[in-house]
């Protein structure tokens, strides 16, 4: 099968910095994520493939064509970018309306999907508001929705959850997984770790504009490796010392009770013992995370 | 290249400028009431002030008009020769201030990325921009024309029972506007890689009125007379002009400078 997005050699220079670096990697129907820290190249990578940038060397080909050159290409793609990038003078609608023309969608189909997707993420009521009286959150609806109107082939979406609430970041996930299993390629960037833990799909990791790994998400904790930090988080303040006497590295914790601890673990596998001697000690915990910034750590290994 | 588009991108843009009325009311109210003030002012000057400035000013055609009609040719010669130029410059203000924003205000707000994301070829883009920038600015300045000529003919008649427009040298003065709107849109597309934002390129263009605000003056002074072959090559040598700068433009404009 003919890959949607091929990227032979691509690289991308602004002055002195290179942003992208002689990356080579296929994307097919399915969700891939790419991951990184700030400053990898992620949103370049997906501004290359778009065709808003010229790349300097290398090839892109988008369902066999040059995205830059062949501007009919875009009909099958779309971008949700890390700004939200829409009108603020315009109303939602006005916004939605004006971007579904330019893929040749009546506005009739426009409103449908509009109305569809903002009632999935409780914004619409908005449709009417104009854009500069809205929060961050529901901007990002908003670009979210608009994103998805040409229903792409290929979706490419640049952190499309940083400033949503929970549930709508849980609709926009699983949109994410039912749409990749629907025939479309769908490549979704992010820099947190906490994101990539809820899929099981293929993962790039970039850093430097370089290709640093391409695997699964399911592999990523063996990638962490050792010497990594956790942050656990208790449903009542629990008492630092007697923590500590259960044998836990504890980082910081000043305190004499704390509601949550940074533990040091040598292996992801020293999750489940360091739980076990928590709970053991009466600690109710609510929740345990890697601390950033594993990421940076992780590119550097 | 799909007119529809083109359409939907004009008007996207002018509904922008026309959102709210501290962004077009400056812009076309300000205009619109000169348009209306300085033909008073030139009848009043005209009245109780032609013949010192006459004395004063060797213009052709007033000082050696009869004291009785010197008035009358004042008038006439304040509504061509003066009022006609300042209101050449505004299809350059009003086209830089729509353009600058237009193009470069997509770069400074960050919204040119889901625009160029989109299947909009490089032609509907220009053309879309150019559309909503040359538009509303020939319109305005047409307005303006008609507003400034009609009061000008309304005082005069009721002054001197003559109307003393339209003439000529006036149609060609108006007759020029389209030219006058397009150079600065051209220059904006042309500035749009180099600029940061709407503030810079505004600057830029703004200074393409200089030229012009050079023509009253030298017409005061004696130095060119705004008659029917002057205006006639001045319209030429701007068609000149608007067809190298939109070629260039054309030519030169690439997507990416929006976003870099």
């Amino acid at each position: 099968m003919e890959p949607y997005i091929a990227i032979n050699r691509a690289s991308k220079r602004f002055k002195a910095t290179t942003a992208i670096n002689k990356i080579t990697v296929s994307f097919y129907p399915g969700l891939s994520i790419i991951l990184g820290p700030n400053g990898a190249g992620k949103s370049t990578l997906l501004r290359c493939i778009m065709g808003l940038y010229r790349i300097d060397s290398g090839k892109i080909r988008v369902f066999g064509r040059d995205p830059y050159k062949d501007d009919a290409s875009r009909q099958r793609m779309s971008l949700l970018s890390d700004n939200y990038s829409l009108y603020d003078y315009l109303s939602v609608s006005d916004n939605l309306r004006f971007f579904g023309r330019l893929y040749g969608i009546k506005d009739e189909d426009t409103e449908e999907i509009a109305r569809k997707t903002l009632k999935e993420m409780d914004a619409l009521r908005f449709l009417d508001a104009k854009v500069y009286s809205l929060s961050r959150g529901t901007k990002q609806k908003i670009a979210f929705c608009r994103s998805i109107l040409n229903r792409p082939k290929a979706l490419l979406l640049d952190e499309p959850t940083a400033f949503l609430d929970a549930s709508s970041s849980e609709y926009v996930r699983e949109f994410m997984k039912t749409y990749s299993r629907e025939g479309n390629s769908v490549l979704f960037v992010t820099q947190k770790l906490d994101e990539v833990t809820r899929f099981n799909s293929r993962l790039i990791i970039l850093d430097k504009g370089a290709m640093a790994d391409d695997t699964k998400t399911y592999l990523l904790y063996k990638k962490i490796g050792g010497d990594a930090t956790i942050l656990i988080r208790f449903a009542r303040p629990m008492r630092i010392e007697k923590l500590r006497k259960e044998g836990l590295e504890i980082v910081g914790a000043d305190e004499e009770y704390s509601s949550s601890i940074r533990v040091k673990i040598k292996d992801y596998r020293e999750i489940n013992s360091t739980l076990r001697r928590l709970m053991s000690s009466g600690a109710d915990i609510v929740n345990v995370d890697y601390l950033e910034p594993i990421l940076e750590k992780m590119s550097k290994d | 290249m799909e007119g529809r588009k083109v359409i939907s991108l004009a008007a996207k843009d002018l509904k922008e400028v026309f959102s709210s009325i501290f962004i077009f009311g400056p812009m076309f109210g300000i205009p619109l009431a000169f348009a209306a003030f300085l033909p008073v002012v030139s009848l009043y000057i005209a009245i109780h002030e032609a013949p010192s400035i006459a004395a004063a000013i060797n213009i052709s055609g007033i000082s050696s008009s009869l004291p009785a009609f010197k008035s009358i040719s004042f008038m006439a010669y304040f509504s061509i020769n003066i009022l006609g130029p300042i209101f050449m410059t505004m299809p350059i203000v009003t086209s830089a201030v729509i353009a600058a924003d237009s193009f470069a205000g997509e770069k400074e707000r960050k919204t040119a990325e889901p625009l160029l994301s989109s299947p909009l070829t490089r032609g509907e883009l220009l053309s879309g921009k150019i559309l909503a920038s040359f538009l509303p600015t020939v319109l305005m300045t047409v307005l303006a024309f008609a507003i400034y000529g009609s009061i000008v003919n309304f005082l005069s008649y009721q002054q001197f029972h003559l109307y003393i427009l339209p003439t000529a040298s006036w149609l060609l003065m108006l007759g020029s506007v389209p030219f006058l709107a397009l150079a600065p849109i051209s220059i904006v597309v042309l500035i749009s890689a180099h600029v940061r934002g709407i503030k810079e390129a505004q600057q830029l263009t703004s200074l393409l009125v200089m030229p012009l605000l050079i023509l009253p003056f030298s017409s005061l002074l004696g130095l060119a007379r705004l008659n029917v072959l002057f205006l006639s090559i001045l319209i030429l040598f701007l068609a000149l002009v608007d067809v190298f700068l939109f070629y260039l433009s054309l030519m030169t404009f690439r997507k990416d400078a929006l976003l870099i």
